[in-house]
């Protein structure tokens, strides 16, 4: 390894080719940008061996087996990660089978979410045995315990990379184990990289992070092939994009479609995603008598969603408390006007798109109103949106956590800059 | 609020001494050697050419004391324009009443206190104290008379006693403070002539020096204003079209008789307006000596120096404290101290000089940003497509005869909602550089289309009743 390249044990939970919500392609496109620059290595719960990144080593957790006789983990070398087989004695919970299916599940999350927490943080907290760490990079509280174990027992740097926090997802006077994670875990960090602005103002009120620590790096966005599909009909559609959990306003929106379709008999609502208020959110809109008002697509796979994106007239994302929100720069890219929630973190990159309060739904459905009517507001939207959009891009990000790795380390970092020019 | 979005805020400080430079190279033909050199003088003996030429330097001396000098003419702008209200869609249809009551009337009542009737009063004074030897014109738009006449009569009243000291001007505009002439000459017409009513109804007087929204103009335009029976017209001295002449002279539009036009000294001006207490202005702080010496240096090369600017930068813009009104206090003492200078009103200056020069302006000018074009009030598509449809309505607004109708369609051709859809200090999410009653140019689009679209219902209805 050239030593004046960072090593970087980056701890992810979702991570292509499997994706469930944003965390998966902002963690992607960090890594990617961060690539050239680092020794990066990123451990996740499920890899697949066929996908592969340019100088980013993969492990996923599914590739160990468990050695019943010996009680050690084994990574042979036969999938191809190092030259040698990695063995270690372990002494985690889970074992056998039971630690396996943990990491294969296709549902990453589900109702055993706590052991699977549990056996990555068992397993990972072995990887200085046989990497070389400089930096722990963990992302989101699923990997916290598997990071502040690690940075116990090797007083490496941390820096703990926040998408969402619970008190987004459960509210803000949300108190328990996850939370507890969470605060334990920025505590201990070196450096805490929340998504925006509007994150950082979270941690610093609901977790009492001290705020000189904090430094926000903002998401970007992988270029993608921009197409529109011209559509005959006379139906305006808004489009809405994520989990239908409380975090994402299922509530506003409901309020937001029924004044809307109250005055616009041609707009219809695509609402793609499911989560835990999916069925009630069904119910309601069927209660307010607007079932062929809405259109429910279930959960939508990447390709899908490009396709909506490319198929609808405007985005709508009435989050109540939203970190980020990278549908909406999806979205944005794909020339949508867009109408957030001030709740957001994306609206601090995206000038030309208009903003209310999430629960002013009297608002939203009047801008939603607007971009639908006026074509000179869209227009004018579009056009300056896509030069915000031009200049979202992971390198900056990268840029910054590096900055952040510089900061934590001694080490000489190659500034990324100089580093661009010689690409 | 409108007044005080600071659109002309240009920072260009250093076009003060370009402007020195170029006014100080300027050739000056003294009006009062030609007249001694071509005086006739009789005599042929040596003793008799000696007293000739006493004679001739007593009769240049006499003729130079007649010379009108320098002018300084001051214009002032007076307007309010009718705000809007969150006007939200499900209102379409069912609610006319489009403005923001509170919001305007809360401005207004600032603005008069700070600004308006103080500095009237001074002007007063000042017209007093200097025994009508000061002069200034004022523009008030018919938006802003109407609302002094709802609101703030106060503030008619102390324009009213201006009027009668006989040391004040009132220019001609539309009525609307509107972009008309760019998009209906008919309504261009109609507004001045509304707006030339309401000034003689007011004050008593016939304005002959026009003045456009904005200081918008062309050769065109001139033209046409020249058609109405104006004698002058007031626009901005663009460098662009100046190309290194000076300013400060009387010009002609080209191919036009009879017909004057004044350029605005945005140097001189700007110092007053936008500079005054701007500390990081390398002039800072102004002073009276300060800015009557920069006056007094053109007294060899200049007719008239003409500092337009909007009223409320006395007390509004600059506020109180920064020393506006001491500074306009002093002036008229100072610029008088020197025996060439005079106030003069631009009908006055027109008559006192002829046209020195053409002034050749094909494309449209205005004294807004450092562009001085059309730019802050027409360049994006929420722009274009609010101003396409509020003058599409004009035949069927005119065709219903319906005066209250004709009304609100005037109000709604105001510049200021198009100026606070420009995207030009916003795209790069600069807040600071975006002054308007509303948080960002889409929310001001947007509550003006939902206006535009119940007005429009209205129109179409009321069509189809006549």
């Amino acid at each position: 390894m050239p030593n004046n390249k960072i090593n970087v044990l980056m701890l992810c939970w979702e991570f292509p080719p499997w994706l469930t919500g944003g965390l998966g392609p902002a963690c992607y496109g960090l890594a990617k940008a961060l690539a050239p620059f680092t020794e990066l290595t990123v451990v996740v719960p499920k890899s697949d061996p066929h996908f592969k990144m340019k100088d980013v080593t993969i492990i996923g957790l599914n590739q160990f087996e468990f050695d019943e006789e010996t009680e050690e983990l084994v990574l042979p070398d036969s999938k191809g990660l190092f030259d040698t087989e990695i063995r270690f004695g372990y002494n985690g919970e889970a074992v056998g089978q039971e630690l396996h299916d943990l990491f294969s599940d296709p549902d990453s999350y589900g109702t055993e979410i706590m052991k699977k927490v549990q056996a990555y943080a068992d397993v990972v907290k072995h990887f200085d045995e046989f990497i070389d760490i400089s930096v722990i990079h963990a992302h989101d509280w699923l990997t916290f315990p598997a990071a502040s174990a690690l940075k116990e027992k090797t007083d490496k740097p941390l820096l703990v990379h926040i998408h969402s926090l619970e008190t987004d997802r459960s509210g803000p006077e949300a108190r328990n184990a996850i939370y507890d994670t969470e605060l334990a875990a920025m505590t201990a960090a070196d450096r805490v990289l929340p998504v925006s602005s509007f994150t950082r103002n979270t941690i610093i009120q609901y977790y009492g992070i001290e705020a000189e620590k904090i430094c926000p790096v903002y998401n970007a966005i992988e270029s993608e092939e921009v197409f529109k599909t011209e559509r005959n009909d006379q139906e305006k559609r808004v489009l809405f994009l994520g989990r239908i959990t409380r975090q994402k306003g299922p509530k506003f929106l409901l309020e937001t479609m029924t004044k809307l379709c109250a005055v616009m008999p041609e707009v219809k609502f695509y609402i793609a995603g499911t989560g835990d208020q999916e069925e009630l959110l069904i119910e309601a809109v069927k209660k307010a008598g607007l079932e062929d008002r809405a259109v429910f697509t279930g959960y939508v796979q990447q390709e899908e969603v490009l396709k909506l994106l490319a198929s609808c007239d405007a985005y709508f994302m009435p989050s109540v408390s939203e970190p980020f929100g990278l549908s909406a720069l999806e979205a944005a890219q794909f020339h949508l006007p867009c109408v957030l929630s001030k709740q957001s973190g994306v609206s601090e990159v995206l000038h030309n798109v208009l903003k209310a309060d999430c629960w002013d739904t009297d608002k939203m459905a009047n801008y939603l109103y607007a971009v639908l009517k006026y074509d000179g507001l869209r227009k004018t939207m579009i056009r300056l949106t896509a030069n915000d959009v031009k200049n979202i891009h992971w390198d900056n990000a990268a840029r910054e956590v590096l900055k952040s790795y510089k900061h934590v380390l001694t080490a000489e970092v190659p500034e990324l800059e100089e580093k661009s020019k010689e690409l | 609020m409108k007044r005080d979005h600071g659109k002309k805020k240009n920072t260009a400080s250093l076009q003060k001494h370009a402007s020195l430079t170029r006014n100080g190279s300027g050739q000056e033909p003294s009006r009062s050697n030609k007249a001694a050199a071509t005086s006739p003088v009789a005599g042929t003996t040596g003793e008799r050419a000696a007293v000739k030429a006493k004679v001739r330097q007593q009769k240049a001396k006499a003729q130079k004391s007649k010379s009108p000098g320098t002018s300084i003419c001051f214009y002032f702008q007076v307007h309010q324009p009718f705000r809007l209200r969150n006007y939200l869609f499900h209102e379409i249809g069912s609610n006319h009443f489009y403005e923001n009551y509170n919001m305007n009337l809360e401005i207004l009542n600032k603005v008069a206190d700070k600004c308006y009737l103080p500095t009237n009063a001074k002007i007063l004074e000042l017209i007093t104290r200097h025994k009508g030897n000061f002069k200034v014109a004022y523009s008030i738009s018919g938006c802003a008379l109407e609302q002094f006449e709802l609101y703030r009569p106060d503030v008619i009243r102390s324009f009213q006693a201006l009027a009668a000291s006989g040391c004040v001007e009132f220019l001609s505009e539309t009525y609307y403070h509107s972009l008309s002439f760019i998009y209906s000459k008919d309504e261009f017409v109609r507004q001045a002539e509304m707006h030339r009513d309401k000034i003689k109804t007011l004050f008593d007087v016939e304005p002959t020096v026009f003045r456009f929204t904005e200081l918008i103009f062309n050769n065109d335009l001139a033209k046409q204003v020249a058609s109405m029976g104006c004698r002058a017209m007031i626009c901005e001295g663009a460098d662009k079209w100046l190309d290194g002449r000076s300013p400060n002279h009387v010009f002609r539009s080209p191919g036009i008789e009879n017909f004057s036009l004044l350029l605005k000294n945005y140097s001189l001006s700007d110092d007053i307006a936008f500079r005054f207490s701007k500390h990081d202005w390398e002039m800072w702080p102004l002073t009276v000596e300060k800015f009557t010496k920069w006056l007094h240096d053109h007294a060899d090369n200049a007719e008239t120096i003409n500092l337009f600017m909007d009223y409320e930068t006395f007390g509004e813009h600059q506020w109180k404290e920064t020393g506006i009104f001491d500074f306009l206090d002093y002036l008229p003492e100072y610029v008088l101290e020197h025996p060439d200078f005079a106030f003069r009103t631009p009908s006055e200056v027109v008559a006192t000089y002829a046209a020195r020069d053409e002034y050749d302006v094909p494309e449209f000018t205005s004294w807004a940003d450092e562009d001085r074009d059309l730019s802050a009030w027409t360049e994006n598509e929420m722009q274009k497509e609010a101003l396409q449809l509020i003058y599409s309505m004009e035949q069927t607004v005119k065709e219903s005869g319906n005066a209250d109708l004709l009304k609100v369609w005037g109000k709604l051709q105001t510049s200021d909602h198009f100026y606070y859809m420009s995207t030009k200090f916003w795209a790069d999410g600069d807040v600071h550089r975006y002054f308007s009653p509303f948080p960002s140019p889409y929310d001001a689009c947007v509550y003006y289309m939902n206006v535009l679209a119940d007005f429009n219902l209205s129109v179409k209805e009321a069509s189809v009743k006549s």
